[in-house]
């Protein structure tokens, strides 16, 4: 009989005293407390990548909430020889979001060459602006270039690994990466000229 | 700034951030998430399981009824004859019959003392052709008849006295389900003491019929012509006992040719089918104001090539009198649509060896096939009806199906001009959220049936489907028509 973590309950009702060990026990067995805990250890950490890769805020927090239904059903595939239990849960929460942007249309995207040649003034914008602020610039991207630029610059993947994620060309996994970092650079100046206004005002 | 240094600065910004959120609420969201999918596949379980349920029970009340009725119009025929050089015999007579207000069985032993039954002169005319317990005791002894003569108007004298003695059995229950008729029946016969209540009447008119001399004079009745002319009357309303012999028992061609003819005979039937079918379908946009659905529909329907499907499954099937017959069951279908994509290649040199120095330029496109595919468990209820003519049966069904699409597979235009793909990934349903549909069918066709209880099917058949597509991007209402041909073997338990 394989028996779940201890579990310490407090006055209040939650659970603490798990470890990273015990959460893992727990969650392959199936303990509800078990997966409260690990709700609350990763929530807002993969909540910051769904809201990357979401356009919408409310859509997020539902593509969460489907990411931990898989991670708790399939939990008895994770592997911990194989990688630690963080990057695994970040995997299938990418996957989870992914999945979820492939009913989002893609719109064409009229791009002005002209921010391609403008200074670096945005350097210093990009400095000033908080995470919170980046991670909405991010999720304003349109569907695929948003995909591609958050697989390959925040979470590592190369665009041969890319191409295959969400069945497209390397090439073409490029491409959507420029044009994304283009659209962030015009976005970023925008964002400039309205913190300028405002200060102006 | 480079890029590599705007990648730099976001991947900065966003190392180990971690944004906020309520985790107690949202684990409380998940719990009741959970909770509202798990009855979703119980109700349909259940429905499944309720509707199979349903048919199983009442067949087998209708085979007990059956076989109680069956009980009960026993024509049991025992003859307790001293065949004296005298011809005398006695000949009891029973009802099966129930007295009405007591609900207590009533055995009526009337007792027949005569060396001879004289048949009147006055025999139908019509009737001088009909010569069926000649033909039953021809036949092989086999099983009980179980059609009704219908009498005749003759009038029948007895030259003996007829003893009448009526004994309350409490025990047999046999008979308790006459219907009323066959109590009123019983009611006359009791009361009657000179023999012409209906149950004698049927048997007279049997006798008649079978020992009617060619010149239409009255003839001596012999025991078996007795026994035959018994074996032919309707049970229910009297039986008669002849004792000391054992029940005789005949299934002549006959009476087959006639319960087919007449559909008398319930039957439980179960089947599996096979049906593959042309799909027509629509797609209607719920937003008119919706321009990116406007031109989805537009996109799919140009490219739209060839929607097929198939569908098999099993049934239970009851069929009662005059041919009615309610079925239900469960079947697996899946639908694949394809679409010819032409995807512009753009201006290129012509294939083969080109001419570099005088180059020719064609416009290029390339026809992309996509394929999706959608896999659906249904629950069909039909009612219909069969129409008899020997080995051949015609027959039309039509009713209502539940349809739940458990599995989704393949991928959808979008309308930019390049004509990308979005991929659909197995079972997610992302788009096709509506998984549960309703659907109306109907078929008609023959049947042939290779022995007693073996049977093929084969004809038409066409099914309605309706669902909808109620994802944020493609608000649509789709309807699928299938008109297939569908081939279906059953196996009747009688």
């Amino acid at each position: 009989m394989i028996l779940g973590p201890r579990i310490i309950k407090t006055n209040k009702g939650k659970y603490k005293g798990l470890d990273l060990n015990q959460i893992i026990l727990g969650c392959q067995n199936k303990r509800p407390e078990a997966q409260k805990a690990l709700v609350q250890k990763y929530s807002g950490l993969l909540f910051t990548i769904c809201r990357r890769y979401c356009y919408r805020q409310m859509d997020a927090r539902d593509v969460l909430q489907d990411a931990f239904m898989i991670i708790f059903k399939n939990f008895d595939k994770y592997d911990a020889s194989k990688g630690v239990l963080d990057a695994w849960i970040k995997r299938v929460t990418i996957n989870v979001a992914l999945q979820h942007n492939k009913s989002q249309k893609i719109y064409p995207i009229e791009i002005d060459e002209e921010v391609i040649a403008q200074s670096s003034r945005e350097e210093n914008t990009l400095d000033s602006l908080s995470a919170e602020e980046i991670i909405s610039l991010v999720a304003k991207l349109p569907t695929q270039y948003r995909i591609v630029f958050n697989l390959y610059v925040i979470d590592g993947y190369s665009h041969q690994e890319i191409g295959e994620k969400i069945g497209i060309n390397a090439s073409t996994s490029r491409s959507n990466l420029s044009r994304a970092k283009t659209i962030l650079k015009e976005n970023i100046l925008e964002n400039e000229k309205r913190e300028k206004c405002r200060t102006t005002n | 700034m480079s890029d590599h240094k705007l990648e730099d600065k976001f991947r900065e910004k966003m190392d180990g951030y971690v944004s906020p959120i309520d985790a107690d609420a949202l684990w409380n969201d998940m719990q009741e998430k959970e909770t509202k999918r798990f009855p979703f596949w119980w109700f349909f379980l259940g429905f499944a399981l309720l509707a199979v349920g349903s048919l199983i029970v009442y067949t087998q009340s209708n085979n007990d009824k059956e076989t109680k009725m069956n009980d009960a119009n026993k024509m049991s025929v025992i003859e307790n004859i001293n065949l004296n050089n005298n011809q005398k015999s006695q000949y009891l007579i029973q009802t099966n019959g129930i007295d009405n207000s007591n609900d207590k069985n009533v055995l009526v032993e009337k007792s027949i003392t005569k060396n001879k039954i004289n048949i009147s002169k006055e025999i139908d005319s019509r009737n001088k052709s009909n010569n069926i317990a000649n033909d039953a005791r021809n036949n092989t002894v086999t099983n009980k008849p179980k059609s009704v003569i219908k009498t005749t108007k003759s009038k029948i004298e007895h030259s003996n006295t007829i003893l009448s003695t009526i004994k309350l059995d409490k025990n047999n229950k046999s008979s308790s389900n006459l219907d009323a008729k066959s109590k009123t029946d019983l009611n006359r016969s009791e009361i009657t003491k000179d023999g012409i209540n209906l149950g004698k009447e049927n048997l007279n008119n049997e006798i008649l019929k079978n020992n009617k001399n060619e010149d239409g004079k009255e003839d001596i009745v012999s025991t078996d012509a007795l026994l035959d002319a018994a074996t032919n009357i309707e049970s229910s309303q009297i039986n008669l006992l002849v004792l000391g012999i054992e029940e005789p028992t005949y299934e002549p061609e006959w009476v087959e040719k006639l319960n087919a003819k007449n559909n008398i005979t319930p039957k439980t039937q179960l089947g599996v089918y096979y049906s593959y079918e042309y799909a027509d379908r629509t797609l209607e946009h719920k937003d008119s104001i919706d321009i990116s659905t406007l031109d989805y529909i537009e996109v799919r329907n140009a490219s739209e090539s060839f929607v097929e499907s198939f569908r098999a499954g099993v049934f239970l099937r009851k069929t009662f009198k005059k041919g009615f017959r309610l079925s239900s069951g469960i079947e697996y279908s899946k639908l694949t649509e394809r679409f010819d994509a032409a995807i512009d290649l753009g201006v290129n040199l012509i294939e083969g060896e080109p001419d570099f120095i005088e180059p020719t330029f064609v416009q290029q496109t390339n026809i992309k096939k996509i394929f999706n595919r959608y896999e659906t468990i249904n629950i069909p209820i039909t009612l219909g009806k069969a129409f008899n003519s020997n080995k051949w049966r015609f027959y039309i069904d039509a009713g209502l199906g539940i349809n739940l699409n458990f599995k989704t597979k393949g991928q959808i235009f979008s309308t930019d001009e390049e004509v990308e793909v979005l991929r659909l990934a197995n079972g997610d349903g992302v788009i096709f959220k509506s998984k549960l549909a309703i659907s109306y069918l109907a078929s008609a066709g023959v049947s042939y049936y290779l022995n007693r209880d073996l049977s093929i099917e084969l004809g038409p058949h066409w099914q309605s489907t309706f669902s909808s597509m109620n994802s944020d991007n493609y608000r649509l209402d789709t309807k699928h028509q299938y008109y297939g041909i569908k081939l279906g073997i059953i196996k009747t338990f009688r």
